[in-house]
């Protein structure tokens, strides 16, 4: 039997309340500080040495990179992808005002095109593009959330779903690469080979590549 | 976590993904549970340590953020023991507040902010653990009695002493904040 709890008096409850508002704290300097950190605790993202909690065999030469950038790839995740993504991921129809882009760092993907020059500025631009990749954020979650969940077949429907709903979204290397992963991990190694080496063709400076590869090697 | 070659295996390439979801969490659950600003990336990195050490004993069948929410817990308190003489505030990083009805109401959400931590903070820390799980977070009773790895009871018998001291705390601002 539950035993009953008493309400909150008014001022507790409001206080409480407004301490429920706060979202997941995004720190993603802190976020990156930390894996880099746990670097060596991650068997996957080192060569192999004495002295490590796991042991690990040697590996090729290239792998702390690949690590180190499956590690920021992971990091990074849905949020860089957004960011460090041009423009013109977001639709062909709508003429995009290139000073409203986000601030892009640097190009990870020169295999896209640049935008279209800009004829006028259109203002709706801003509240149509968010609530899209709102979306598509949200469902890819889902798929991850099911990845972790070791739901390999409901993350492959999640990932079905997304092209379908968004087949020219912006988020769709993010898909590709989580695609790749559902399928590895979901025992359908035939297919992740395949679409692991379109996703290397497409993206060849992916920030997800190596996540990509560490399922799929070339 | 690697196979025979040295690549990644399932379980390594599922602890990326976890740390990668849970970390905004686990961060402000560590803020939530009394940690102070300059130890909290210590005490996350800590938990996630943890968690990867005792990665193997999850339960696939289970979702992983209340396990990963009782290894939070258990490297909290022993932060927390181990440093209980130097107290500092979890508060100096509240969230940014925005309000449609201008700074203000603003500038008010942030103080209640602040007020709702600390006073959270003075609350005795088993009490706290349970107290911060069920009403911020909003993990079940019995989820929190499995993850803290104590009777039911004894769990509910925490938050209804928890919820007590933090209306006795909250009163004295009532008050004030009425004037």
């Amino acid at each position: 039997m539950t035993p009953e709890l008493e309400p909150l008096e008014p001022f507790a409850s409001r206080l409480l309340d407004e301490e429920r508002q706060v979202g997941p704290i995004v720190d993603v300097e802190a976020r990156s500080r930390v894996l880099q950190r746990l670097e060596p605790l991650v068997p996957l993202s080192a060569p192999g040495g004495s002295g490590r909690a796991f042991s690990l065999p040697p590996v090729a030469h290239s792998m702390p990179f690949g690590v180190a950038m499956l590690i920021t790839g992971g990091l990074l995740g849905a949020g860089a992808t957004i960011l460090l993504r041009p423009p013109t991921v977001v639709t062909v129809e709508v003429p995009v005002v290139v000073h409203e882009a986000p601030p892009v760092v640097q190009d990870p993907e020169p295999a896209l095109a640049q935008p279209e020059p800009v004829k006028q500025p259109v203002a709706p631009l801003k509240v149509t593009r968010a609530p899209t990749i709102a979306a598509e954020q949200a469902l890819l979650e889902t798929v991850r959330s099911a990845l972790l969940s070791r739901r390999f077949d409901e993350a492959l429907i999640g990932l079905e779903r997304y092209q379908r709903e968004f087949p020219t979204g912006a988020m769709t290397e993010e898909h590709d690469a989580l695609e790749v992963q559902a399928l590895s991990l979901g025992s359908h190694p035939d297919h992740a080979r395949v679409r692991a080496e379109r996703f290397r063709q497409r993206y060849p400076t992916s920030i997800f590549l190596p996540a990509v590869n560490a399922v799929s090697p070339p | 976590m690697t196979d025979s070659r040295g690549r990644p295996n399932t379980q390594s390439v599922l602890f990326h993904e976890a740390y990668n979801v849970e970390f905004p969490f686990v961060w402000r659950l560590v803020r939530r549970l009394g940690v102070g600003d300059s130890a909290r990336e210590d005490v996350v990195h800590d938990v996630f340590t943890a968690a990867l050490r005792s990665w193997a004993t999850l339960d696939p069948s289970k979702p992983v953020r209340p396990w990963l929410y009782g290894v939070t817990y258990r490297v909290v308190l022993d932060h927390l023991r181990k440093h209980s003489t130097r107290h500092e505030h979890a508060t100096g990083d509240v969230p940014e507040v925005e309000s449609e009805h201008g700074p203000s109401e603003a500038f008010e959400r942030t103080q209640g902010l602040t007020l709702a931590q600390q006073i959270i903070e003075r609350l005795e820390v088993e009490r706290r653990g349970v107290f911060v799980m069920h009403e911020l977070e909003g993990l079940s009773m019995p989820e929190i009695a499995e993850t803290f790895g104590i009777p039911l009871n004894t769990a509910y018998s925490r938050l209804r002493l928890a919820r007590r001291d933090f209306e006795l705390a909250a009163r004295p601002f009532r008050q004030e904040r009425a004037q």
